[in-house]
């Protein structure tokens, strides 16, 4: 015996030494008895009516106030389809300008007279050595004629080889130096290899140390960059009787200037020249007879298309007269389109983002509607080089406005006929309740129409039937349903939609029975008619992409109720905890589900678990009763009524919770008064409230080490 | 750190300047007799109490372990269940629950330790002493707490329904640490008497601690559990989060041990002795925690029972939820434990022609209510060396002990083993106290 207790201390000692030096894994643990809250909550009205807002009354009753929208309509998909519009145009070029040029011609006295001599006509010799002998000396001058300048030519190749006048003026200016007059100066121009005459003229007389100025049209005449002067003839009276001081330098200039040669074909080194310029209207029609003045694009694209067959760069320039974006900037389109190669065609193609543009569609003279103004404008920049170019040469101009979205659109918004529904819309009010009756005291009830565009019109409800189920009510309200309802326009500036209020009450319709039947559904029906009376003139119209037509209702419903099994459905997360160690640890005991009721509404609760797959769990609460508060001589609560429920949780119990993901929560409600003197209609008052609170009174196994 | 190296150093030197003494002092008597030395504790020595006859060998190696737990009112099957990791079941539990007093008491220790130590019989500087180092490792704990804080720690507040429960001068502490000890004993012998004076320094490296105080709290549980009304005045002092790293220095201190003994080889001897002096200043790893307000707790308010996302039942209590709803303050900072002192006076007598020794001594703790413990123990030796002990104190935590010892003495050294509650060992529902303990040692 002695060796066994010294065997067993032996060992107690080695094993308390290896376990106070070794970690102690091992967890010891004991049982403990809890009682403590867990949760607690007030469940209000607000809790039960979602998105109901509370008002509280005078006397602090309790109304439901309710808004909803049913439906919003937005005329933008009728009012501002803006269809595509375009144009493809062709342009020819105005006018092929060549550069000026001037070209210049001297014949001096003196050598007028060497000209004499060398004719070797004796009577010619004579006079030229007359002439050259008085140099210096004033002298009867002699008669002259049959005078010649020899023919001069002159090349302006290195500015245009040839080309096809269209318009355009030859300028001469011949200028007499010398002391006597010149009679009968008969002179030709032409094209030296060509050898059409351009110009042939006689200018009758200049006076001594006069000019004579000439302008020749050179429209159709085809021009070289060779050509000829040749002064055929002259002649000249002499100064007889009077004596003229003879000098053999003075002479005759013959100055030809080339201005504003317009050719419709030319060979040329062409310098800076606009070739087009073109303002006109394009006018689309819209339809639904809409008379618009002015847009604002909220998406859009210009797109430009141009071929060209000039063989030469072209500047173009395209500007949508009276498009401006945002920071008032125009819309000008410039794009430079490359020369054509011989015998083919250039193109550009280019689109451009009209987002955010406001463009006028009153024409170029505004006065009128849906008329886009643009102008095209092409320059040739001079590149230096000897280019073709003829009349026939052109541009092709396609552009389109595509894609057109409105943000913004005024003037007439044309007359239409829009049919809605029958539609239907979702009403949660009191859409928790699944089942029951309640029987309401009043439903006051409004019909806003709002109009947030601006243009009039007509409503014509011919259906608001409240449903539920297979149960449904039509609305009867007579002077309301199937009677044309005005609707006035928005105004732009302030921007305030018009509204237009109905009222409906039990009096002057059965709106109570509609709400009676707690409706999770409301079916409407109706058309709208868009200016009704036409186009006024005014073009005042105005759409805006966002604005709507809103049909609101706006209830008000005095809680002041029969409630008779008014059953809620709710589903709600569940979990017995976050942690699954700490549920472990519960071995056994008690939720108390204590509620504190101070409404005059008697409730049952049940509550049953789900698994994640919606498979029934447990019940965890069944028919728990809690008990209406007891009312007052003056029909109201004074003291809240205690309630408890006790549910087991058995280890099993609780280990099949854990399982729990879902909780379906069923609560029924019934008004219930112990005063036989009140109303059967029991009012809601603010000051009303059920305190739920939720303790434990359960095993806990506490694993901790000490 | 320097200092203490550097006496290590003169420490070990001087051992090698020593020559050994040709004449034997007269401390010891000769075989057969029985030792002053060696029986005078209640249980395992102190190195400063001479723990063997340096006169035969100069070197003396032991390893020895001390388990113990006392109180006036846990018995010993409810702390073996605490300690062993067991768990708890209601007869244990009520087991102590029907000790409970008024205020409640409870401490345990345990001690392993490995020490050598080596005789110089002559020294130029210190003249003749031993000296000492060793290792410990020791685990301490106690509480002080009010019977209804303990009924609610281990059988929850169902019980208190509709009535409070006070909490007062309720303290927990728990502190774990190694001692590195290195110690000289200086002895003076003129004839048959022998002086001894000596001084143990240790450093103190604690992975772990915990402190707790409460006091001028209560908690009042309402019917069914509706709320819980809350008043608290506490502070929590802890060291080192999760298991503890046995050589992390969360907290660092110093002890020292401190004995004057006298021997009689022929008569008696008397000691007087001072141990654990000292502090661990903890300055890592930290939380403080305290809180002195009140509340009405009831539960986890829910704003809206409709629409709540996944309730956690049961379970929706988190540490930093609960403190917000406690209003508790949260430092990290550093702070020091004192260590729980032990102080001893002991007289020894040679009874029965020195073939038995008997010792009476007092002990005090700095424990709260601590208790003077007195105490006695017989040990008479029989032949081989065998040396039983009996023992009986009264005092401490516990207020009566029995003890017991078996010592067997070998040429190389000794054996023993013992309890000074021997009776919580066995029959540990009806003691509140055990203890037990077991020392190798040889010399050389």
């Amino acid at each position: 015996m002695k060796k066994k207790y010294f065997s067993i201390l032996i060992i107690y000692f080695s094993l308390l030494i290896f376990a106070s030096s070794c970690k102690k894994n091992e967890e010891g643990g004991w049982s403990t008895d809890i009682l403590a809250p867990i949760l607690s909550a007030d469940l209000s009205i607000s809790n039960l009516v979602g998105d109901s807002l509370i008002s509280v009354n005078s006397d602090n009753s309790l109304s439901l106030v309710f808004k909803k929208n049913i439906f919003s309509f937005n005329f933008s998909d009728y009012l501002l389809d803006i269809p595509d519009t375009g144009i493809s145009k062709r342009f020819t070029l105005d006018s092929l300008r060549l550069p000026s040029q001037t070209f210049t011609n001297q014949l001096s006295l003196g050598f007028l007279a060497r000209g004499l001599i060398s004719t070797g006509s004796t009577g010619n010799v004579f006079l030229g050595n007359y002439i050259i002998s008085n140099n210096g000396d004033s002298i009867i001058f002699p008669a002259l004629s049959g005078l010649t300048i020899p023919p001069t030519a002159y090349d302006a190749s290195l500015f245009f080889k040839e080309a096809d006048l269209i318009r355009g003026h030859l300028l001469g200016y011949i200028v007499n130096r010398f002391p006597v007059p010149l009679t009968n100066i008969h002179y030709q121009l032409f094209n030296t290899v060509g050898g059409g005459i351009l110009v042939d003229d006689i200018i009758p007389y200049i006076a001594p140390k006069d000019s004579a100025y000439v302008d020749y049209d050179m429209a159709g005449k085809h021009i070289e960059s060779n050509f000829t002067v040749n002064v055929i003839n002259f002649s000249t009276p002499g100064s007889s009787p009077d004596k003229a001081l003879v000098d053999t330098s003075d002479y005759i200039e013959l100055r030809f200037g080339i201005l504003g040669f317009y050719a419709s074909s030319a060979t040329a080194i062409f310098p800076s020249i606009d070739v087009l310029a073109s303002t006109e209207d394009v006018t689309q029609t819209i339809p639904g007879g809409a008379k618009l003045t002015y847009i604002e694009a909220e998406e859009g694209t210009l797109h430009v298309f141009i071929t060209s067959s000039v063989q030469e760069g072209l500047n173009l320039t395209y500007k949508l007269e009276g498009a401006y974006d945002k920071m008032g900037r125009p819309l000008i389109v410039s794009t430079f389109v490359p020369p054509a190669p011989i015998g083919s065609l250039s193109s550009v193609d280019r689109s451009f983002n009209l987002k955010g543009f406001s463009i006028d569609l009153t024409g170029k003279f505004h006065n009128t509607f849906n008329t886009y103004t643009q102008s095209i404008s092409a320059r040739i920049d001079s590149s230096g080089v000897l280019r073709t170019i003829t009349s026939s040469d052109s541009l092709k101009i396609s552009y389109t406005l595509e894609n057109i979205k409105p943000r913004l659109i005024k003037g007439y918004a044309g007359n239409d006929t829009i049919q809605v529904g029958p539609a239907s819309s979702a009403f949660d009010f009191l859409s928790g309740i699944k089942s029951g009756s309640l029987s309401l005291d009043d439903v006051k009830l409004s019909l806003n129409i709002e109009n947030g565009i601006g243009v009039k019109g007509d409503l014509v409800i011919s259906d608001f039937t409240a449903k539920k189920g297979s149960s449904s009510a039509l609305l009867n309200a007579p002077g309301i349903m199937n009677t044309k309802i005005s609707v006035n326009k928005a105004t732009e500036f302030p921007y305030t939609p018009a509204n237009t209020t109905i009222s409906l009450n039990k009096s002057n319709s059965n709106i109570k029975t509609l709400f009676e039947l707690l409706p999770n559904m409301l079916q409407y029906a109706m058309k709208v008619y868009v200016n009704p009376l036409g186009d006024d003139g005014t073009y005042q119209d105005f759409v805006n992409a966002s604005s709507r037509l809103n049909v609101n209702i706006n209830m008000e419903v005095p809680l002041n109720i029969i409630a008779n099994n008014l059953t809620l459905v709710d589903t709600i997360d569940f979990s017995l905890g976050a942690s699954l160690e700490k549920i472990d640890a519960i071995s056994e005991g008690t939720l108390n589900l204590i509620a504190y009721n101070g409404y005059p509404l008697e409730a049952t609760l049940t509550v049953i678990v789900y698994d994640e797959y919606f498979g029934v769990i447990d019940t965890l609460v069944n028919g728990y009763k809690v008990q209406a508060a007891d009312l007052n001589a003056s029909c109201k609560v004074s003291e809240e009524k205690r309630s408890i429920a006790k549910i087991l949780l058995s280890g099993a119990r609780t280990s099949m919770l854990k399982q729990g993901q879902k909780a379906l929560v069923i609560a029924k409600f019934s008004t219930k008064s112990n005063q036989a003197s009140c109303d059967a209609y029991l009012k809601i008052y603010s000051d009303y409230k059920l305190r739920l609170k939720l303790t434990g009174d359960f095993q806990y196994d506490l694993k901790s080490k000490f | 750190m320097k200092y203490f190296f550097n006496l290590i150093f003169l420490l070990l030197f001087s051992s090698f300047l020593a020559e050994a003494s040709p004449n034997p002092k007269k401390m010891f008597n000769p075989p057969g007799e029985i030792q002053l030395f060696q029986y005078n504790c209640l249980s395992v020595p102190n190195l400063l109490f001479v723990p063997w006859n340096y006169n035969q060998k100069k070197n003396f190696l032991s390893i020895q372990g001390f388990q113990g737990n006392s109180s006036n009112a846990i018995n010993t099957n409810f702390a073996r269940a605490i300690l062993l990791n067991k768990s708890l079941n209601a007869e244990v539990k009520q087991g102590s629950f029907n000790r409970l007093k008024k205020i409640n008491l409870y401490e345990d220790e345990i001690n392993v330790e490995l020490s050598y130590a080596h005789y110089v019989e002559k020294c130029k500087l210190l003249g003749e002493y031993y000296f000492f180092v060793g290792y410990k490792f020791r685990n301490m704990r106690y509480m002080k707490f009010d019977k209804e804080a303990f009924q609610l720690v281990f059988a929850g507040n169902k019980q208190f329904e509709e009535d409070t429960i006070n909490i007062n001068n309720t303290s927990f502490d728990y502190t774990g640490f190694n001692q590195y000890q290195i110690g000289i004993n200086k002895l003076y012998s003129r004839e048959n008497k022998t002086y001894t004076i000596g001084l143990a320094l240790s450093l103190l490296q604690s992975p772990v601690n915990i402190n707790i105080k409460a006091q001028n709290s209560s908690i009042y549980t309402a019917q069914d559990g509706e709320y819980l009304d809350v008043k608290y005045n506490m502070s929590i002092n802890q060291s080192n989060q999760g298991p503890p790293e046995f050589f992390s220095f969360k907290g660092t201190g110093i002890g020292i041990d401190a004995s004057f003994s006298y021997f009689n080889v022929q008569k008696n001897s008397f000691r007087i002795s001072a141990i654990d002096l000292g502090f661990i200043k903890y300055t890592k790893d930290l939380n403080n925690f305290s809180a002195d307000s009140n509340l009405r707790f009831e539960g986890i308010r829910i704003d809206n029972i409709l629409n709540f996302t996944r309730p956690s039942i049961l379970t929706n209590f988190e540490a930093d939820s609960l403190f917000k709803i406690l209003n508790v303050r949260a430092t990290q900072k550093a702070y020091t434990n004192i260590l729980p002192s032990t102080f001893q006076v002991s007289y020894s007598h040679f009874l029965l022609h020195k073939k038995a020794l008997m010792t009476i001594g007092v002990q005090y703790r700095l424990l709260p209510n601590y208790i003077p413990m007195i105490y006695g123990k017989f040990s008479y030796q029989l032949k081989y060396g065998f040396i039983p002990s009996i023992s009986a104190s009264f005092g401490g935590y516990s207020y009566y002990n029995l003890g017991a010892e078996v010592a067997k003495t070998f040429r190389f050294g000794s054996l023993s083993l013992g309890s000074t509650n021997i009776m919580g060992l066995f029959v540990t529902k009806h003691f509140t106290s055990a203890s037990i303990y077991l020392r190798a040692s040889i010399v050389f």
